[in-house]
């Protein structure tokens, strides 16, 4: 949303006492509750692993467990277990649940997680290097390293835009409403539900708002809860262990005092998912595509990786480092995946969304044009419909010759401009339809592009976008040893990283390069 | 008496977290006069009847703790073999120098002058004769001289590492140590940030201390540094080598030298005899300037925002709308949005971004 407008926004969210929905459909798909899981967690200050988890379907009692010392890494590691087994089924990760996602699943058929906000998100990012290629874990390994890899693919696909498995409650509604408030209050998911869901006026809202704010959502709790009520109890509980006396009665008092914290945070996240399937407002129909790369993404990245790891005549498979890719052909493959998904997203959704559409609009993104010409470039019989346009030219644009653009209302449609011409008053831009040229467009008329009817016609256009291409070069480079830039996708072999344990031990943390150009298995 | 000596003490101490403070917004009286007279926000906070800030967790001090004592212990071998494997220093490397105080796990400086004057003879000894250099020293210790307002401050440089350059001398590299969790390229960006800012000043302190001594034609000092940060979950180091610092040491100097010229401005004569009580009362009473970083560092923030509120201060909706509407209040922007007439150039200059986009 561009400042101006942004702007705008706030001040009438302020001027009605309530936040102002951003645009006019939501642009994310939301599952049926018995295909949601919500998670949220807690952690130890200074920590990484969980010092306790609640997860469970929306609508449902969730399951809220923790362990006495977010530390003792054996205990945390069974609490993660039995967390990863509702996490596999759910997600229906091949090997742990008896109904595995297929290759391509029906669009109603995913399988969500909801988190209440991008620091719960980075616990996956968390769990992912602590379990995905782990040595310890006992009876437990095999379980905690596939929880490792699918928290990692979990946090990695959060970065591909237009990404729908995984959710951040907050940014879900950052993105769907606009807050008559400081955008840094605003990513705080309780100050996000008191301003949509507290009854009353302006003020009711703001001050159930500075309240709701007062209480951490964050994984890392309270400092002033650490150290008023949970610091002895630790302790208490450390040296009853050592000395052999009750560790009951303090392990009960943190459990209490965790799930309350974990139940809190479970239960903003399940509210905002709530409000957010009985929203008003329709899910962009162009959401189905977005749905549809976020399955095939699934099964590429990590299905079909899970399959081949317990089956190796299915192909090779390697374990993603939880770094980064250090393999170059990787790296390159999976920039061109998220440079396509970047590409493609505004276009998927534009075409439903008359808000997202005047945004682009005042960007310059967009252009409304009156049709001067209709003109038939083909030879024989094949037709190459041309329009000339005329553009009010005081109005901001982008347009550059061979710009791709389609009609705004008919994705699939795809024109190229071919001329720009500008005098006093008018811009003149002749455009050559490429794709679906023999086919109605969705509107105005629901004629062919070649149809003289729509001469005198007023037709909006969108910036088209070259995704499709781009994804095909995210699977040539893995080929292109001998292309230009080949130094770079075709690096070599780096070392292992060496993870020394408090109690001496070591792990070796293999990357993609070690298992894919030289075999080594994790 | 005795309760400014202390605070003066405390002051010399505080020096690196009190500059951060203020670079958060160096354009509030009541932020300067904090910063430059080391009153807490959260006292202050607490002196004007709002809730404190949350403090620091004991888990996370005791875990910050543990890393770094766990990074030097054995003649520092967790972090030689990191630094090693990053080259940083050179495979094979001997030789640790602590001048840690024992009260911070260090095993024989006992006093902050004596770590100062530990910290003087180890300069000199490395100009003087570079083989003698360790490659590891941990906690050196650095004197800012006194400013016209700003005290004489301390700083302790978590670690550096002596090298050699191709012509033969000595070379310096800061190192900063965090326990926050290294994730890559996901690694969170205001903790990079902020762990960069704190080495810059470092480099720039040691930059002065090099100078004082009369040593710059002896020992090079590195424009990079490292940072030490965890691997996540466990406390081994992973090291980030190779930040270049150059832009946040001029950081820190020309900072000084502003908080300086800016605390001449604000400071009054009679502050530092004043007790803590007047000091407080002296932020509380000082002009503010609320901004939208407030939220993350002033415990003040609250009756700031309050005041913004009754003032229909369109800061209370961001810095972007503040940007745009200027002086124009929240009420009159909206007015202007509904229709109203505008009053002037401004106003109507206003409306048209407003109606028009």
């Amino acid at each position: 949303m561009n400042s101006v407008r942004a702007v705008t926004r706030k001040l009438e969210a302020w001027q009605i006492g309530q936040p102002v929905p951003r645009y006019d459909t939501i642009h994310h798909a939301i599952m049926p509750p018995d295909q949601t899981m919500i998670v949220a967690f807690v952690r130890m200050a200074g920590e990484s692993r969980p010092w306790g988890i609640a997860w469970g379907a929306a609508g449902t009692e969730p399951t809220v467990r923790s362990v006495p010392d977010g530390r003792v890494r054996d205990d945390v590691a069974v609490l993660c277990a039995a967390f990863a087994e509702d996490l596999l089924e759910h997600l229906r990760v091949h090997n742990w649940t008896f109904n595995p996602a297929p290759q391509k699943p029906e669009l109603g058929d995913l399988r969500q997680v909801w988190l209440p906000n991008g620091q719960h998100i980075a616990m996956l990012h968390q769990l992912s290097y602590t379990y995905s290629q782990t040595k310890h874990g006992g009876e437990n390994q095999d379980i905690l390293r596939a929880l490792g890899r699918v928290a990692g693919w979990m946090f990695r696909d959060t970065t591909r835009v237009g990404s729908q498995h995984v959710v951040s409650a907050s940014s879900l509604l950052g993105d769907s409403y606009v807050f008559p408030a400081q955008d840094v209050r605003t990513a705080h998911l309780g100050f996000q539900m008191a301003w949509l869901t507290t009854q009353g006026n302006r003020d009711a809202r703001l001050a159930a708002a500075a309240d709701a704010e007062g209480l951490t959502v964050s994984p890392t709790m309270n400092p002033t809860l650490e150290r008023d009520r949970l610091s002895d109890l630790v302790s208490t509980w450390q040296d009853s262990r050592r000395d052999g006396g009750d560790t009951h009665t303090p392990g009960d008092e943190i459990d209490s005092i965790l799930s309350k914290e974990l139940r809190r945070r479970w239960n903003l996240t399940e509210d905002a998912y709530h409000l957010m399937a009985a929203n008003e407002r329709p899910v962009n129909a162009g959401v189905s595509e977005l749905v549809r790369l976020a399955h095939s993404e699934f099964w590429f990245q990590h299905q079909r990786i899970e399959l081949r790891l317990n089956d190796p005549s299915q192909g090779p498979a390697f374990v993603a480092h939880p770094e980064t890719d250090f393999h170059g052909s990787a790296a390159a493959s999976r920039y061109l995946i998220h440079a396509a998904a970047d590409e493609a997203y505004i276009g998927y959704l534009i075409h439903d969304d008359p808000a997202l559409f005047r945004e682009a609009l005042d960007d310059g993104r967009a252009f409304e044009a009156h049709v001067l010409r209709v003109d038939d470039a083909g030879v024989g019989r094949s037709t190459i419909p041309r329009w000339t346009l005329r553009l009010d030219p005081s109005l901001p644009h982008r347009l550059r010759e061979n710009a791709r653009v389609a009609p705004y209302g008919s994705r699939g449609h795809e024109a190229t401009i071919i001329d720009l011409e500008t005098n006093e008053d008018d811009l003149l831009v002749t455009i050559e339809w490429t794709s679906r040229k023999t086919k109605p467009l969705a509107g105005p008329l629901m004629a062919k592009p070649a149809d003289d009817a729509w001469v005198g016609v007023d037709v909006a256009f969108v910036q088209s976008d070259a995704a499709s291409l781009t994804q095909r070069r995210s699977q040539r480079v893995w080929a292109a040893s001998n292309g230009p830039g080949a130094w770079l996708t075709h690096g070599k072999a780096s070392a292992p990283m060496e993870i020394s344990g408090d109690d001496g031990s070591t792990d070796l943390v293999y990357d993609d390069v070690a298992q894919i150009a030289d075999g080594v298995g994790v | 008496m005795t309760e400014v000596d202390e605070i003066r003490q405390e002051a010399r101490r505080n020096t690196r977290g009190r500059f951060e403070q203020w670079a958060k917004n160096p354009t509030c009286e009541a932020n300067t006069l904090s910063a430059v007279h080391n009153i807490r926000l959260d006292k202050a906070a607490a002196a004007a009847g709002i809730d404190a800030s949350y403090g620091q967790s004991p888990f996370a001090i005791a875990r910050g703790n543990r890393f770094e004592a766990g990074l030097f212990t054995n003649d520092a071998a967790r972090i030689r073999d990191a630094l090693q494997r990053e080259g940083v220093i050179p495979a094979g490397s001997v030789g640790f120098s602590d001048l840690r105080l024992k009260i911070n796990g260090g095993t024989r400086v006992t006093s902050v002058d004596e770590a100062l004057r530990e910290t003087e003879r180890w300069l000199q000894r490395v100009a003087a004769n570079p083989d003698s250099a360790e490659p590891i020293v941990a906690a050196p210790m650095i004197k800012i001289p006194k400013g016209v307002i700003l005290p004489e401050a301390l700083l302790i440089i978590d670690v550096v590492t002596v090298t050699r350059t191709v012509e033969g001398l000595p070379r310096i590299t800061v190192g900063e140590i965090k326990v926050f969790p290294d994730r890559g390229g996901h690694t969170d960006p205001h903790q990079l940030a902020a762990a960069r800012a704190q080495a810059g000043i470092y480099r720039h302190a040691l930059d002065l201390a090099i100078t004082s001594l009369a040593l710059t034609d002896d020992i090079d000092l590195a424009p990079d540094g490292f940072l030490v940060f965890t691997w996540p979950g466990s406390n081994s180091p992973s090291i980030r080598a190779h930040e270049d610092l150059t832009y946040q040491a001029i950081r820190a100097e020309r900072g000084f030298e502003r908080l300086e010229e800016i605390a001449l401005g604000v400071v009054r004569d009679d502050d530092f005899s004043a007790d803590n009580p007047t000091l407080v009362q002296r932020v509380l009473d000082a002009p503010t300037e609320y901004a939208e970083a407030c939220l993350s560092f002033c415990d003040l923030a609250p009756r700031c925002h309050q005041r913004a509120l009754e003032a229909d201060d369109p800061i209370i909706l961001g810095g972007d709308v503040k940007r745009l509407l200027g002086a124009a209040t929240i009420g009159r922007a909206i007015e202007l949005l509904n229709g109203a007439e505008p009053t002037d150039d401004r106003e109507a200059d206003l409306q048209r971004q407003l109606v028009h986009g």
